[in-house]
């Protein structure tokens, strides 16, 4: 049973993994600071301001390593402590994000996969033709400009100057909604979600489906001078068919076992995309509660983006397994 | 005749109907009397193909002048009093440092433990620098410790640049050990070439020639090169070939597109907005620069010792590599980030630094990789069997090895590391004090430019971020045909 | 009566470096049964020979003359032959047929056998499933119970226990891929296997016994095959005719007996003498002088003159034509009438 094997190795290692970023977070903020009041508040002034009961629960008046567990106790209990400047718990901020953060990411993930792996294929198979040498250009160019640059001409183009210009589709400037939309029926709100969603999904598909090709088209034409691609030619199989049965697989491995890496940077293409568009997500959350000195907020934020990366990371190796019978009965 | 001829034959037939292969004419036609026009009457392709010969001619010099002097020992014999003399300068900055500066600020500073932490670290620091430099010398004078020379000069690197985020460029007094790890970095060239075995460095230069000719033969390598050239030179020459400084306000003329007295326009202070661009491209090119091939070099460093070493060394080292490799990263940027943000502003060398400190799993795992299937390689074992020390075979035989990957690294980590100053500077988390391209899409966003049609305030950041990660991308395309020959055409 | 027929064979591979002539002129006739063996020193264009044969040249090679005969006008229909010899073209010559109809050739009527097993075969499909394939495409309505019966039965022949067939690749050893990819070659009955460097990449004991294997299997079915090698004890295992190959050309043809024990050509009493014999007297092993010559810019007149002891000054001038010997031929001006 080596795939159970691997699983539960797997699973161990992102455990740990989620283990030293947690204490790495904690420790970053709590020996930095000094004093943990200072860091529970964000400001020295409002020491006094700190309710007992909250006190009490995070052991601000114990040593270090005592808070330290308490601050594991907590989290596991799904605490994650207040936010000062929102005025709610944490995990109720984050909780508003998520969803939005989820929504994102998870179509951007699964068009970038789909799209970028045949976009990448038949590029890599017609290596040399005119289709190759536009996606190489195409692909240099656009990810030559920083992806929040394209962001911001998406929103001047097809927000700003559509509408004044009377175009009979425009799109909306900011959010993930209208606010309005508690009065809309079922239909007008899932509409108007996809609305708001349709321009940063955009950006982010685009660069992620040539960042996938492109990942794609390298390991194609490497896979292209396997032995075994000449072997199959040998067998009478056509160019097509070697692609799809001997050559595609190969090809894919690899770029499943990047798909962790690619969730990491994913997500910083997302934040980047939600301060643009000002999307409510997780990933602008955090980085406002940075610039907010939010402490707590910075901590609880950065945890949960750690979990989400590790997550997709530990079902990309889990797929991964999957596939490769090598991995399979090892 | 074979069945190909007749395909082909067919093939022109399909793609050539009349009205096409009339379109077709005409465009040859143009483009023949364009080329004859422009290119041969003008004495164009003249003075290119001389150029082109005279390039390589000069070339050719610098070669065999190099191949000259090393055989002259006259040329090594004062490259080795410069060594020695370079030496004895630092030693004596570092002492005059250690007694003036780093002593008195531990001794005297009965103040806050922040005064008291930063004295500490830097007679820390000083030892270190000492340590190097004393080390220098015996590897001079001891034959076997030479080929740790290019250690100690990365290991000045680090020292360099750690000094520099201690504030050795704020404070006057600290200028003593930035000249002593300077001055040693210099016996430290000079010692490699004066003493290191002279064979060695002929043959990495064939070799270096060879794989030139592979990059040169790749047009994009070619292109990326001149566009890279072109925006080092504007960034070098800076605000000194236009007509304002950085920080220089118009007040009178706010918001003003291109014009004759402003190329680009200013923004909403009057600052002038090429002057603006060419200080940014500078820092923003140094960040690259130094953060992308930092990264590379620590990133190698622990590759090759990790691969090289093995055991529960390599263990530890991966597993650690591993867990800063599924961070995400611009978050975990943003961690650091805001740590310095809460002592004070961040200097761009921060940003270098958090840059190496997320990305160098990323080298390190793939030259890892490398220098294990190296290991394998026969002539690896023939050395060992032979006797060499590990040293010895690293440095002999790992590094240079390693060395194409590694270049076609540093190229793809600077231009990822440009690309991550933007982010940093676009989202408030840069440094704020010095201009970069960044910094200006930022304040281009903060003023509306797009909607108020302030085009000049973000097309040209834009555009020069654009051209110079596009330099780096096709200079990296092109190396990496040297490192995968799979890769070439034909 | 002759199987396969390669007429003047001309292959150039087209580098920025210049063209290389990696088969330059070179004929080989394949009888019913028979089992030629091809000989000559690395990189002398044997394995380009055969892959001209299956018309498996990758850019940036190309046939650039000659004809390959091969009577797959069973595979063609009427329609195609029709076509064919309205443009007055040999439908014999395979050289002629579009890729279409040479994929129905490839694993069917004539198979490959790949130099290197430990890549062949694919690393994601079992090997079984990777011999079926062969099956699913030249016996498009076959069923599949019944082709995966075969698969067992040619492993069985090939001497793998049927059991392995749903094993991956990387579960069997290099004598077991080598095996499987035997099998795969035969299981649609070819009537030319070409075999290049079958046995290379083994240790000599699983060596034996592939090539055991093979000879027997050769037998039983009366194949037809082309043996490449570098090794001239497995040519003498199992061959009956001998072809040297020499920077391009092939020097010298014959019934193996010949070759081997009253060899002509210089390259070819070289090569046997660079080889250890294990049975026979101990004698002094002699390495052939000189380096390979660069198939860019070949030596003019015989390729062999440069490292050639015994030559003449007509050989740097003329090119020797093949002079008919015993049931061979010859490439020497040492054989011709009109030396000097
Ligand atoms: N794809 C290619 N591109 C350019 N030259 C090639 C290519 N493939 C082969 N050649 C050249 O063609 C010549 C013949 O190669 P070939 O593979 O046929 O040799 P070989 O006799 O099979 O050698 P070996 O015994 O080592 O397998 C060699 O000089 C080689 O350099
Ligand atoms: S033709 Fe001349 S050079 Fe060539 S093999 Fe015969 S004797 Fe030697
Ligand atoms: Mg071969």
């Amino acid at each position: 049973m080596g795939l159970w094997k691997y699983i539960l190795k797997r699973l161990i290692f992102a455990l740990v993994t989620y283990f030293v970023a947690v204490t790495l977070v904690f420790f970053i903020y709590h020996v930095m600071q000094g004093d943990p009041t200072y860091i529970y508040s964000g400001n020295v002034h409002i020491d006094e301001d700190i309710p007992d009961s909250t006190r009490e629960r995070w052991g601000l008046d114990e040593p270090l390593w005592k808070q330290y567990f308490i601050f594991l106790r907590n989290l596991l209990q799904g605490d994650l402590g207040y936010s000062f400047f929102k005025g709610k718990p944490v995990m109720e901020v984050i909780g508003e994000t998520l969803p939005w953060t989820l929504l994102l990411l998870g179509s951007a993930f699964i068009i970038n996969g789909i799209l970028g792996i045949l976009l990448g294929s038949l590029v890599a198979w017609r290596r040399g033709s005119k289709v190759d040498a536009t996606f190489v250009l195409t692909y240099n160019v656009y990810n030559a400009f920083p992806l929040f640059f394209v962001g911001m001409l998406f929103i001047a183009l097809f927000g700003y100057y559509f509408y004044i210009w009377d175009f009979p589709i425009y799109f909306p400037l900011l959010g993930a909604q209208n606010p309005l939309s508690y009065r809309f029926t079922f239909i007008q709100q899932v509409g108007d979600v996809l609305w708001h969603l349709a321009m940063p999904l955009t950006v982010l598909v685009i660069s992620g489906v040539l960042g996938w090709s492109w990942f794609m088209r390298g390991n194609l034409i490497n896979v292209k001078t396997e032995d075994y691609i000449q072997t199959a030619r040998a067998k009478g199989l056509s160019e097509n068919q070697i692609l799809f049965k001997h050559g595609f697989r190969n090809a894919l491995l690899p770029v499943i076992t990047s798909i962790g890496m690619s969730v990491g940077g994913l997500i910083g293409g997302s934040v980047l995309i939600e301060s643009v568009f000002n999307y409510p997500g997780t990933g602008l959350l955090l980085l406002n509660a940075l610039l907010e000195n939010d402490y707590n907020l910075v901590q609880g934020a950065f945890i949960i983006i750690a979990g989400l990366t590790l997550l997709g990371l530990l079902i990309a190796e889990i797929l991964y397994g999957f596939i490769d019978p090598r991995v399979r009965n090892a | 005749m074979t069945y190909t001829d007749i395909t082909k034959k067919h093939e022109k037939k399909k793609r050539f109907s009349k009205p096409r292969e009339k379109v077709n004419l005409f465009i040859t036609k143009i483009r023949a009397t364009l080329l004859l026009i422009f290119w041969e009457k003008t004495g164009l392709k003249k003075a290119i193909n001389w150029l082109k010969i005279w390039f390589k001619k000069v070339l050719d010099k610098i070669y065999q002048l190099y191949l000259y002097l090393f055989k002259i020992n006259s040329f090594v014999f004062v490259l080795r009093i410069l060594t020695v003399l370079f030496w004895l300068a630092a030693v004596s900055m570092l002492l005059l440092d250690t007694i003036t500066v780093a002593l008195p600020i531990y001794t005297d500073s009965l103040g806050t433990d922040e005064v008291l932490i930063k004295a500490l670290l830097w007679v820390i620091f000083d030892l270190l620098a000492a340590a190097t430099v004393l080390y220098v010398i015996v590897a001079i004078f001891v034959e076997e410790e030479r080929s740790r020379l290019p250690t100690i000069a990365i290991v000045q690197i680090f020292l360099i640049l750690a000094g520099l985020l201690l504030g050795l460029p704020n404070s006057e007094d600290s200028v003593y050990v930035g000249f002593a790890l300077l001055f040693n970095f210099i016996t430290i060239v000079f010692a490699y070439f004066s003493f290191v075995a002279l064979d060695d460095q002929v043959k990495s230069l064939t070799q270096f020639r060879k794989s030139s000719k592979v990059f040169f033969r790749n047009r994009m390598g070619k292109i990326g090169l001149v566009i890279l050239v072109v925006l080092v030179t504007l960034a070098a020459l800076g605000p000194s070939i236009t007509r304002y400084e950085a920080d220089d306000m118009d007040l009178a003329n706010i918001h003003e597109g291109p014009s004759d007295i402003h190329i680009l326009g200013t923004d909403k202070f009057g600052h002038d907005t090429w002057t603006v661009l060419l200080d940014s491209l500078g820092i923003s090119l140094l960040v690259g620069v130094v953060a992308g091939s930092l990264c590379v070099l620590l990133g190698t460093t622990i590759g090759v010792t990790s691969a090289y070493i093995g055991g529960w060394v390599d263990t530890i080292l991966m597993r650690f590599a591993d867990i800063v490799l599924v961070m995400p990263p611009l978050p975990l940027m943003f961690l650091l980030a805001s740590l310095p943000f809460l002592l004070g502003t961040i200097h761009w060398s921060m940003i270098a630094i958090i840059y190496v400190i997320v990305f160098w799993p990323v080298s390190a795992k793939l030259i890892r990789g490398q220098a294990l299937s190296l290991k394998q390689r026969t002539f690896i074992h023939s050395a060992k069997a032979s006797g060499a020390s590990n040293r010895y075979v690293i440095f002999s035989h790992l590094l240079p090895n390693v060395f194409p990957l590694m270049l076609t690294m540093i190229i793809t980590s600077m231009r990822q590391a440009i690309l991550y100053e933007a982010f940093l500077a676009y989202l408030g988390l840069g440094d704020p004090l010095n201009n970069s391209l960044g910094l200006m899409l930022q304040a281009a966003q903060n003023q509306f430019a797009l909607a108020s049609g302030y085009w000049w305030l973000i097309f040209p950041p834009a555009i020069a971020i654009a051209l110079t990660t596009l330099s780096f991308a096709f200079i990296g395309m092109a190396f990496d045909e040297i490192v995968n020959p799979r890769l070439r055409k034909r | 009566m002759t199987l396969l027929e390669i007429k003047n064979l001309k292959t150039y591979y087209d580098t920025r470096a210049g063209v290389v002539k990696a088969v330059d002129d070179v004929s080989i006739k394949l009888q019913k049964g028979e089992v030629i063996g091809l000989a000559g020193e690395s990189g002398c264009g044997k394995t380009t020979t055969n892959l001209s044969a299956m018309r498996m040249i990758q850019n940036p090679g190309k046939i650039v003359g000659g004809e390959i005969l091969f009577d797959a006008t069973s595979l063609l229909n009427g329609q195609e032959i029709e076509e064919l010899e309205e443009l007055q073209l040999n439908p014999r010559n395979i050289l002629n047929l579009k890729e279409e109809q040479m994929r129905r050739i490839r694993g069917n009527q004539i198979s490959m056998i790949f130099q290197g097993a430990m890549n062949a075969l694919n690393p994601v499909h079992r090997v079984g499933n990777q011999v079926h394939e062969v099956l699913k495409i030249h016996e498009p309505d076959h069923d599949p119970a019944e082709g995966w019966e075969r698969v067992l039965d040619i492993f069985e022949t090939v001497g793998i226990d049927s059991s392995r067939a749903r094993d991956y690749p990387h579960q069997l050893s290099g004598g077991m891929k080598q095996r499987a990819l035997i099998a795969m070659a035969l299981i649609s009955h070819p009537e030319v296997v070409i075999a290049d460097e079958p046995v290379t990449a083994l240790d000599v004991i699983v060596q034996a016994q592939v090539l055991k294997a093979t000879k027997e299997l050769q037998k039983t079915f009366n194949l037809s095959m082309i043996m490449i090698t570098h090794d001239l004890s497995v040519i003498s295992e199992i061959c009956e005719t001998l072809a040297i190959m020499y920077a391009g050309k092939i020097v010298e043809y014959g019934p193996l007996r010949n070759v081997f024990k009253e060899s002509l050509h210089p390259y070819t009493k070289a090569l046997i003498n660079a080889f250890p014999s294990i049975i026979g007297p101990k004698k002094e092993l002699e390495d052939i002088g000189g380096a390979p010559p660069d198939l860019r810019n070949p030596p003019t007149g015989c390729r062999f003159h440069p490292r050639c002891p015994k030559v003449m000054p007509i050989c740097s001038k003329k090119v020797p034509i093949n002079t008919p010997v015993k049931d061979g031929y010859v490439a020497c001006h040492l054989y011709q009438e009109d030396r000097k």
